[in-house]
């Protein structure tokens, strides 16, 4: 086989000129290829690598039908205060986003913020020493007015009795007005009353500082339809006649309860039910990330679990670590705000832990969760897309009994708590499909980490890929034809000679084979190697450019976004080698292929044939 | 000693628009060191008789016999190889080839080795009449006669018994032509070779020790 494989060679070396432009040609139509192949390859591991390292998720609001203009006298500065509040003819529910034609990764959720009751550890700075120190401004007073009068007014009052509440004394002189009242009562100077007051901030005028009513004495509780329960006392009740049994008898019985609930707010730790971390806004973003440990398994989430994600801080605070035991009685239910905004560096949601009929709520269930992962990050600044302080994730499922006696507060979908998770790139799809159903007060908000963007740098990548691979594929495919045709069906002469001279088919075909082969083999496998090589260069520049997330620009993220471009330059130094390999398989494959079936055609005829002469 | 015999061969290949019978029925047998013509006109059937003498294709009915031994029983390649080369009207020389390593290849092929093929090969041009100068040219830069000496060169390299020759001074002056049948003639008298050649020309026939006549497929002794 020795002398056939030479003689194969030194007769195509024989033609040097057509061996050398077949060469060149197959070097760059190789080179093309796989030039082609190489961006192809790359933007697949591209996308691979964005699909795994993007998320693109809906925020979900629905906007206000109307805006209530709130007008609020101050008599203190005498000026009205205006505010502002949003109208919601009805709030809907998640089901609007359930349509044909939405294809969900996650959700939609709309998630709940619960609050339990945990006396026993640290939540808030120094033990809520900050909150005793003056932050938490509600007092609960006896007061004695100096004079008669409505209280739509500035009324100077004395401090008879201090049942809760820092920094204010008995004796002390304090000013009372009830501004949100439309209708306020007339309080006499001869009687005593017990009051649920806050300390007013924007309502210093000249006399200094005022109170107003607008404490937790009044119940928030809603109904699982969202709409509040009426209270029993009716609206803007905070303050009571103190008569002499008062204490001893039923008309107490709320302010009792009030006072048995004041320090709730000081142990309460928001928990947060999800069905994917990923759908809150600081894990998406990169603000909250987990710092040891893991999240929770999608067994987890969908079986409901008692597992749950804690703060740094609260570990730190409380000795807790992975794999610790947390007992959370949920105590209330909000719907319609974020941890985040109501659980802050300084204190809890200001919620009322009195139901409609003025008793404290009671625990609906009290469970204990494994902790699986620890997360670190900014939490508490009372950003409702940012984290609540101390806040726990649990899986939304994991939370069994009903809520409904419980709900301290109902709202419609904001973005803070309602979003879902949708396939890469199909915004525009969704928001098709969403369109049709017509529903105009519900506003949706993508976010993609800037995937559209590098979606459309990676379709032109993909588009010159496709183009390349094309021309590549159709020169090789014409020069193998070009050249197979030359070195082997205008060689059947040479072929007829050797099978004349004793040469078997066998052979015959190595003698045409080999020289052809050998070219082939070099001129893919150096054509290969330029074309892979040249590919992963540019896919690398061109990769640099669109790695970097301009969406959010916390730390965080761009720490994410550090290690999948380390990630993604290690797949391109790892590329070339494959891809050159496998585009040089694939090219002396067609060539194998192409030259074979020449030379099977070459055999097929008789020598004489051949030549021409059987006819003789 | 008879070295070929045809028995009862016929041959015949179907063209796109008939059947054709170009070789009939034919019976015949050749000596060692024997020096043959078969003669006729065009399309009588010569050189199809001529490529089934050299297992080049296999008679569609009828026998021939090698030293005895059914040709359809050997492996004709080896035939070809080790017995019975073939000469023809277009010299078919690789045309890639220097005529020394045209020479070498059946040699090579052999196992020869390369050094001892090319010592043999440039005896055997040496044998045919060619200058050492021819040795190392390529068949375009050589003369009819000359390619033709090639040709036979290469056909003796082999080593066979038997050479088969199909109109080889077809395409030769007469000068040539006759170089080529005293070279042939010696072949068969000196070295002990079969040589049959297929030729219309008289010229030739005259020169061989027996002449058969082929017409319309059918063959006939004459001498």
């Amino acid at each position: 086989m020795g002398m056939i494989i030479k003689n194969s060679i030194r007769q195509l070396l024989r033609m040097k000129g057509r061996a050398v432009l077949f060469l060149m040609l197959l070097l760059l139509a190789s080179g093309l290829f796989s030039l082609g192949r190489g961006f192809q390859i790359m933007n697949q591991e591209k996308t691979e690598a964005y699909e795994s390292s993007f998320q693109t998720v809906g925020l979900v609001e629905q906007k206000a039908s109307a805006v209530e203009r709130i007008e609020v006298w101050n008599p203190a500065k005498g000026e009205y205060r205006i505010y502002p509040r949003n109208i919601f003819g009805s709030y809907h529910s998640l089901d609007v986003l359930n349509f044909e034609g939405a294809n969900y990764q996650s959700g939609p959720e709309k998630r709940v913020t619960y609050g339990a009751y945990r006396p026993d550890y640290e939540v808030y700075t120094n033990g809520g020493n900050d909150m005793k120190s003056g932050l938490r401004l509600g007092f609960v007073l006896e007061v004695t007015p100096l004079k008669d009068g409505v209280i739509d007014h500035t009324m100077e009052v004395r401090v008879e009795k201090v049942w809760k509440g820092y920094g204010i004394r008995e004796g002390d002189i304090i000013r009372v007005c009830d501004y949100y009242n439309p209708e306020p009562d007339t309080i006499y100077a001869d009687k005593r009353y017990v009051m649920d007051l806050y300390d007013g901030y924007d309502y210093q005028g000249e006399g200094g500082l005022q109170f107003h009513p607008g404490g937790t004495i009044q119940s928030m509780q809603t109904g699982a339809d969202g709409k509040k329960i009426p209270d029993e006392v009716g609206e803007d009740y905070f303050y009571e006649e103190v008569t002499a049994d008062f204490w001893e008898s039923e008309k107490s019985r709320r302010w009792r309860n009030l006072l048995k609930v004041w320090e709730y707010p000081e142990h309460m730790i928001p928990v947060t039910g999800t069905s994917d971390i990923g759908l809150m806004i600081p894990f998406y973003t990169g603000e909250a990330y987990l710092s040891s440990g893991r999240d929770f398994t999608e067994e987890e989430y969908e079986q409901g679990e008692k597992v749950c994600l804690i703060s740094e801080l609260f570990a730190r605070k409380n000795g807790l670590e992975i794999g610790d035991q947390v007992r959370l009685p949920l105590l209330v239910a909000d719907y319609r705000y974020s941890a985040g905004r109501n659980f802050s560096l300084y204190g809890s949601a200001g919620y009322s832990y009195l139901n409609a009929k003025g008793e404290p709520y009671e625990v609906f269930e009290d469970s204990q969760y494994t902790v699986t992962g620890i997360y670190g990050g900014i939490a508490g600044m009372l950003e409702e897309y940012g984290m609540g302080y101390q806040e726990i994730i649990i899986p939304s499922r994991s939370v069994r009994n009903s809520d409904e006696d419980n709900i301290v507060s109902a709202g419609p979908m904001r973005g803070s708590t309602t979003s879902f998770q949708i396939e890469n790139g199909t915004i525009e799809e969704y928001m098709a499909e969403w369109n049709r159903q017509g529903i105009d007060d519900v506003e949706i908000t993508f976010y993609d980490k800037g995937y559209t963007e590098l979606e459309a740098n990676i379709n032109n990548m993909k588009q010159i890929a496709r183009i390349l691979i094309a021309v590549g594929v159709i020169m090789v495919l014409m020069v193998l034809g070009y050249f197979s045709w030359i070195f082997i069906l205008r060689q059947r002469e040479r072929t007829a000679i050797e099978r004349s001279l004793g040469f078997g088919k066998r052979h015959s075909f190595g003698s045409l084979f080999c020289g052809i082969f050998l070219l082939m083999l070099l001129g893919s496998a150096v054509g290969c190697s330029a074309g892979s090589c040249l590919a992963g260069k540019l896919a690398g520049g061109l990769g640099q450019t669109v790695y970097y997330d301009t969406t959010f620009g916390n730390s965080q993220r761009t720490m994410q976004a550090e290690t999948m471009q380390e990630r993604t330059e290690e797949g391109v130094l790892e590329t070339p080698f494959l891809a050159a390999l496998q585009n040089a398989f694939l090219i002396l494959a067609a060539g194998a292929g192409i030259s074979g079936v020449g030379i099977v055609l070459n055999l097929r005829q008789e020598p004489m044939q051949m030549f021409g002469s059987r006819k003789e | 000693m008879e070295i070929l015999r045809a028995e009862h061969v016929s041959y015949s290949y179907q063209t796109k628009y008939q059947k054709v019978e170009a070789v009939r029925d034919v019976s015949c047998s050749f000596e060692q060191g024997g020096f043959y013509a078969i003669v006729g006109e065009s399309g009588s059937g010569k050189s199809t008789f001529l490529s089934l003498l050299a297992g080049l294709d296999v008679p569609s009915e009828g026998t021939i016999y090698v030293q005895g031994q059914s040709l359809g029983d050997m492996d004709r390649d080896a035939y070809r190889l080790n017995q019975a080369s073939v000469v023809y009207q277009s010299f078919h020389l690789f045309p890639l080839l220097t005529a020394q390593e045209n020479v070498m290849l059946p040699m090579e092929f052999k196992k020869i080795s390369r050094k001892e093929a090319a010592r043999r090969a440039k005896q055997l041009l040496e044998r045919v009449g060619l200058e050492p100068r021819i040795c190392r040219q390529f068949p375009k830069m050589m003369s009819g006669g000359e390619q033709q000496r090639v040709a036979i060169a290469r056909a003796v390299a082999a080593g066979g018994e038997i050479i088969l020759a199909d109109e080889p001074t077809g395409n030769l002056d007469s000068e040539n032509e006759k170089k080529i049948v005293g070279l042939l003639k010696e072949l068969a008298h000196e070295d002990g070779y079969t040589v049959i050649v297929i030729t219309h020309n008289s010229n030739v026939a005259e020169e061989t020790d027996h002449v058969f006549r082929m017409k319309d497929g059918g063959l006939e002794q004459v001498r």
